[in-house]
C-alpha cells in the first residue's frame, strides 16, 4: 500500500495507523495536506496522543453458574472484544473483578476510553487468540430488576475442555455470531471462512447439545461504520449483506432456530464507534446499548428478587417433609374431633289399629276359664259397642264397619265355641240343674250372642231350649205338681213329667228325674188333700146346719129341712165322690206303695161323705 | 423450580391445596348433608384433577417448546380455574360456617335441646284434647256409663303404647351429643340426623293424632315455633348462598397461594418473540 500518497488516506483512512499518521507530521510538507483532510483540532489531538500505550490482555476466570452467558463466536479480528467492552462501559452495569487487577485495569482503561468526548487512540484490545470471559451485574433501572451477565469469548480454537466446561455450567445461553462486514476485509475468502468457522461451532453446539438450553441465536454484524453508509441504513445494508452474501448460512441459523425454538430476528448491526484511522476512533456506546437492551436483556433470566429468593429456599423433595408433617397435624386434628354418632333410634311411635288390639286381647279368650272369659268377652264387647257408637268430627264412623263387623264375628264365634264347651261340660254332668242363677246367666250369654246377627251354631241353641224348658216348663211344672186341685190336672201334669222325663238332658240329670218322678205322688198327694179338705169342710158345715136346725122346736120343719139339706149335700158331692172315685182309681193303676197312705185317708174321706147320707 | 429448587413455594402451594381441599371438603359435608361416600368420592375426583392440572401447569409452563407447551399449559389453566371455581362454592361455603360458628352451634343446640320435649309436648296436648273431650261430652249430656269408655277409646288413639320406651331411647341418643364442634367432619351428618329426628319424630306424633272425635276442635299437633325457627336457621345457613366478604377474600387468598408454584416458575426466554419482556 502506497502509504505516502495523500490520496490514499483520503479514501481509505482506516488503512493507516496513528503511528503513520506521527511519522507524516514529521514531513512538513505534508503538514498542510494533512490539515486539510483531518482538520486542525484533529490532527492535534492526533499528534498529542500517546500512540505507544497498551492496554492489559484478558482472560478466562472463575465460572458464575447463575448467570446468563452471553457466548461470542468469531474469528479472531472480529470485534467480539470491543463489543463485548463497549457493553460492559455501559451505565448500569457493575463488573465482577476478579482477584487480580489486571483486568481491573483493562476495564478501567477500556471505560475511559469510551467515556472519552474526543478521539482517542484505540490500541488492540486482544493480541493473543486467548478465551475472555467477564462476569458482570447489570441492573436496569427502569425495570427494577438485576441480570447476571457473563460475556464470553471463546478462542479461535474451541475444541477445549476450558470452553466446554464453561458452556456446560450455564443454564441460559444466548449465542452471538459475529461477522466482521469490515470493508478490508469483505474479500469472498474472509467471508467463507467466518461462515465455514460458525457452521463448525453450530455442528459443535447441536453434537454437545447446548442448543437445548439456549435461548436466542443473533448474528452480529460487526464493524458496521466500516460500511461506509448513513447511520440509518446500515440496519438494511446489514441485512443485504448477510441474506445476499451469505443466504446458505443465514437459513442454516433460521431453520435450527425453528427446530430447537430458539429466539433469532434479522441480523445486528454493530459497532463501537467512528474510525478515522486504524486505531483512532471517536468512541460511541449507543451500538452496545442497543443490542443490550434489545436482544440480549429480553432474552436474560433476571436475578430472583427477595420473594423469589424466600420461595427458592430448600430443594423440592425437601418440602414432602413439612408437608408430612402439616398432613398428620391435619389428620390428627380431624381424628380428635371426630365425633360420629349414630342414626337416631328407630323405634317408632306405633300406629294404633283398633282391631290389632282388640285382637290381641280377643285372643287371650281362648286359653281362659270361662268366667274369666266371660268377663273379658262382655268388657270387649261392651268396648267394641263404644267404638261403634263413636264418631269422627267429619260425621264418619271411627271405627269402619268392615273392621266392627270383623271383630265382632270373631269375638261371637270365639266366644261361643267357649261357651259351647262350656256348656257341653255342663249338660254332660248329672246335676246341671243344680245351680239356676249359672243356668240363667248361661241363657242371657246365649240370647246374647244370638242377638248379634252372626250365624250361631245349632248345638247352641238347643242349649238354649233346654236351658229354657227347664227354667220356664219343667220347674213350674214342678211346682205346680204340689198344688193340684183335679184329678185331669193331676193326669196332665203326670202325663208331661214323664214326658220331660224322658228326653235329653233332662233324663242325665238324677235329681231332676227323681223329682219328676215324684210328680205322681205329689201330685195326687196334694189332689188328695184339697179333696179331703173340701169334703171335710162340706161335712162340719152340714153338721153345722143340722145342729143348728136341731134346736128348732118344729120337728117336721125340722126334719122337712134335715132332709132337704140332706138332698143338697148328697147332690153336691155326688161330683166330688166321683173326683174321688177317679183318683182312687188312679192311685190303684199307679201301684205305688208311697200312695198308700193317700188312698186311705181318700177311702176315710169317701166314707165320712157316704156316712152322711146314711 | 427449573433447577430442582423451590422447597417453599412447592410447601406453599401443596400446605394451600391441602387447606383449600379440606376446607371445601368440609363445605360439601355441609352441602351434601354428611353423605360421607358422595363427598370422599367428589373431593378425591376435584383433588386429583386440580393436582395434576396444577403440575401440568407447572411443567409446561417450564416447558421450551411453545408448540407443544402451551396448549397443555393453556388448557390446564382452564381446568384449573374451572375446578378452582367449583371447589370454591364449598369452600365459601365452610368458611361462611366458620364465620357464623356461634349462630350454627347455637341453632343446633337449640335443635337439639327443643326436640328433647317432644314427647312431653305432645303427652300435655294429649291431656289438654282429652281434657276438652271429656267436657264436651259432659256438657253434651252424653250417657254418663259412656263416658269413661269414649275419652278411654280416645286416649287409646293418641297415646302410643310403647311411648315410655321409646321417650327413654330418643333422650338416651340426644344425651350422645354433648358437643357441636364445626372442625368435625360429621358434624354435618349429626345436625342432618338431629334435623330428620326432629322432623320425624313430629310426624309421627301428627300421624298419630290426625284423628278428631266429634266435638273436638283442636288442631294437629306440632311442634313449637321455636323449634321451627331454629330448624330455618340452621336451614338458612346451610343452603349454598352468594359469598360474603371474608369468605371471597379467604378464597382469593388461597387460590393465589395455590397458584404460588406457577407464579413462581420462571418462563424460558426462548419463547418470547418480542422485543421487549
Amino acid at each position: 500500500m502506497e502509504k505516502d500518497s495523500i490520496k490514499d488516506l483520503v479514501f481509505s483512512p482506516q488503512s493507516y495507523s496513528l503511528l503513520d499518521i506521527k511519522e507524516m507530521l514529521a514531513d512538513v510538507s505534508k503538514q498542510k495536506q494533512l490539515n486539510s483532510v483531518f482538520g486542525r483540532e484533529l490532527l492535534e489531538s492526533m499528534r498529542s496522543c500517546d500512540c505507544e500505550k497498551e492496554i492489559p490482555q484478558g482472560g478466562l476466570y472463575g465460572i458464575n453458574k447463575t448467570s446468563n452467558l452471553v457466548v461470542f463466536w468469531g474469528m479472531p479480528h472480529s470485534g467480539r472484544t470491543s463489543a463485548i467492552l463497549s457493553m460492559l462501559t455501559l451505565k448500569g452495569f457493575r463488573f465482577i473483578y476478579p482477584e487480580n487487577t489486571q483486568l481491573k485495569n483493562r476495564i478501567e482503561q477500556v471505560s475511559d476510553l469510551f467515556k472519552s468526548q474526543k478521539a482517542v487512540f484505540m490500541p488492540e484490545l486482544s493480541k493473543d487468540d486467548v478465551s475472555e470471559i467477564y462476569h458482570a451485574t447489570y441492573k436496569s433501572w427502569l425495570l427494577g430488576r438485576a441480570y447476571n451477565i457473563s460475556f464470553f469469548k471463546p478462542q479461535n480454537d474451541y475444541q477445549n475442555d476450558h470452553v466446554l466446561n464453561i458452556l456446560n455450567s450455564h443454564q441460559e445461553q444466548i449465542h452471538v455470531f459475529c461477522i466482521d462486514c469490515g470493508k478490508n476485509n469483505t474479500t469472498a475468502s474472509y467471508l467463507e471462512q467466518q461462515v465455514c468457522y460458525h457452521e463448525g461451532v453450530i455442528k459443535y453446539l447441536e453434537a454437545k447439545g447446548f442448543l437445548k438450553q439456549c435461548n436466542a441465536i443473533y448474528l452480529l454484524v460487526t464493524k458496521s461504520d466500516l460500511m461506509n453508509v448513513p447511520d440509518i441504513y446500515e440496519e438494511n445494508a446489514a441485512q443485504t449483506f448477510i441474506t445476499s452474501g451469505i443466504p446458505d448460512f443465514w437459513h442454516k441459523i433460521q431453520n435450527v432456530c425453528y427446530d430447537k425454538d430458539i429466539y433469532n430476528v434479522q441480523p445486528v448491526v454493530f459497532s463501537i464507534g467512528n474510525y478515522i484511522l486504524k486505531d483512532f476512533a471517536r468512541m460511541d456506546s449507543d451500538y452496545g446499548e442497543l443490542f443490550l437492551k434489545e436482544s440480549i436483556l429480553p432474552k436474560c433470566q433476571p436475578n430472583p428478587n427477595m420473594l423469589e429468593k424466600f420461595l427458592s429456599i430448600g430443594k423440592m423433595k425437601h418440602a414432602s417433609i413439612p408437608i408430612i408433617l402439616v398432613l398428620l397435624l391435619i389428620f390428627s386434628g380431624i381424628i380428635y374431633v371426630w365425633n360420629a354418632i349414630v342414626p337416631p333410634p328407630d323405634q317408632k311411635v306405633e300406629v294404633f289399629y283398633y282391631e290389632k288390639t282388640f285382637m290381641e286381647q280377643e285372643k287371650a279368650i281362648k286359653e281362659l276359664a270361662y268366667e274369666d272369659a266371660a268377663s273379658i268377652y262382655l268388657s270387649l264387647r261392651k268396648d267394641l259397642s263404644v267404638e261403634q257408637s263413636l264418631l269422627t268430627a267429619q260425621g264418619i264412623k271411627v271405627l269402619p264397619d268392615s273392621v266392627s263387623h270383623r271383630c265382632d264375628s270373631i269375638l261371637t264365634n270365639d266366644f261361643s265355641k267357649i261357651l259351647t264347651k262350656e256348656l257341653e261340660v255342663l249338660f254332660a254332668s248329672k246335676k246341671w240343674t243344680n245351680n239356676e242363677y249359672r243356668l240363667k246367666q248361661l241363657d242371657e250369654r246365649i240370647i246374647e250372642l244370638t242377638s248379634h246377627r252372626t250365624l250361631i251354631t245349632t248345638a247352641i241353641s238347643n242349649y238354649h231350649d233346654y236351658i229354657y224348658n227347664y227354667l220356664y216348663i219343667i220347674r213350674p211344672l214342678l211346682s205346680k205338681s204340689t198344688s193340684c186341685k183335679s184329678v185331669q190336672e193331676v193326669r196332665s201334669i203326670v202325663s208331661k213329667a214323664s214326658q220331660w222325663k224322658k228326653k235329653h238332658p233332662y233324663n242325665k240329670d238324677t235329681q231332676l228325674t227323681k223329682k219328676l218322678s215324684d210328680v205322681r205322688s205329689n201330685a195326687c198327694s196334694s189332689c188328695a188333700n184339697h179333696y179331703r179338705s173340701i169334703a171335710n169342710k162340706r161335712i162340719r158345715n152340714y153338721n153345722q146346719q143340722i145342729n143348728k136346725l136341731r134346736q128348732n122346736t118344729d120337728w117336721y120343719m125340722v126334719y122337712s129341712q134335715q132332709n132337704a139339706i140332706k138332698r143338697e149335700f148328697q147332690s153336691q158331692n155326688q161330683s166330688l165322690l166321683h173326683q174321688i172315685n177317679l183318683l182312687i182309681s188312679d192311685l190303684d193303676s199307679a201301684r205305688d206303695y208311697r200312695l198308700a197312705a193317700t188312698r186311705k185317708s181318700l177311702e176315710q174321706t169317701k166314707a165320712a161323705l157316704i156316712s152322711v147320707y146314711k | 423450580m427449573n433447577n430442582g429448587k423451590a422447597g417453599v413455594a412447592l410447601f406453599i402451594t401443596v400446605v394451600a391445596l391441602i387447606c383449600f381441599s379440606i376446607f371445601a371438603f368440609y363445605g360439601m359435608e355441609y352441602l351434601f348433608e354428611g353423605n360421607h361416600w358422595l363427598t370422599i368420592s367428589l373431593w378425591l375426583c376435584g383433588f386429583a384433577v386440580l393436582s395434576v392440572s396444577l403440575w401440568f401447569m407447572c411443567k409446561s409452563k417450564a416447558y421450551r417448546s411453545k408448540r407443544s407447551g402451551l396448549p397443555i399449559e393453556i388448557s390446564s389453566i382452564i381446568i384449573a380455574i374451572i375446578v378452582l371455581f367449583v371447589g370454591s362454592i364449598p369452600f365459601t361455603m365452610f368458611v361462611s360456617v366458620l364465620n357464623h360458628k356461634k349462630e350454627f352451634t347455637s341453632s343446633i343446640t337449640e335443635t337439639a335441646h327443643n326436640i328433647a320435649t317432644i314427647d312431653s309436648c305432645y303427652q300435655a296436648y294429649t291431656n289438654q284434647r282429652l281434657a276438652d273431650y271429656e267436657s264436651y261430652l259432659r256438657h253434651n249430656r252424653y250417657r254418663s256409663a259412656d263416658i269413661p269408655s269414649k275419652i278411654n277409646s280416645l286416649r287409646r288413639r293418641l297415646t302410643p303404647e310403647n311411648v315410655d320406651s321409646i321417650s327413654h331411647e330418643r333422650q338416651e341418643w340426644l344425651k350422645s351429643l354433648d358437643s357441636v364442634n364445626i372442625w368435625n367432619v360429621s358434624t354435618a351428618r349429626n345436625f342432618h340426623y338431629i334435623i330428620l329426628a326432629g322432623e320425624d319424630w313430629c310426624e309421627q306424633y301428627r300421624q298419630r293424632s290426625s284423628l278428631f272425635y266429634e266435638g273436638e276442635d283442636t288442631t294437629l299437633f306440632d311442634l313449637d315455633q321455636s323449634v321451627i325457627a331454629s330448624q330455618s336457621s340452621y336451614r338458612k345457613l346451610r343452603t349454598p348462598h352468594s359469598p360474603d366478604g371474608i369468605s371471597l377474600v379467604a378464597t382469593m387468598a388461597c387460590i393465589f397461594l395455590i397458584l404460588t408454584s406457577y407464579f413462581y416458575i420462571r418462563r424460558p426466554r426462548n419463547r418470547y418473540s418480542g422485543h421487549h419482556r
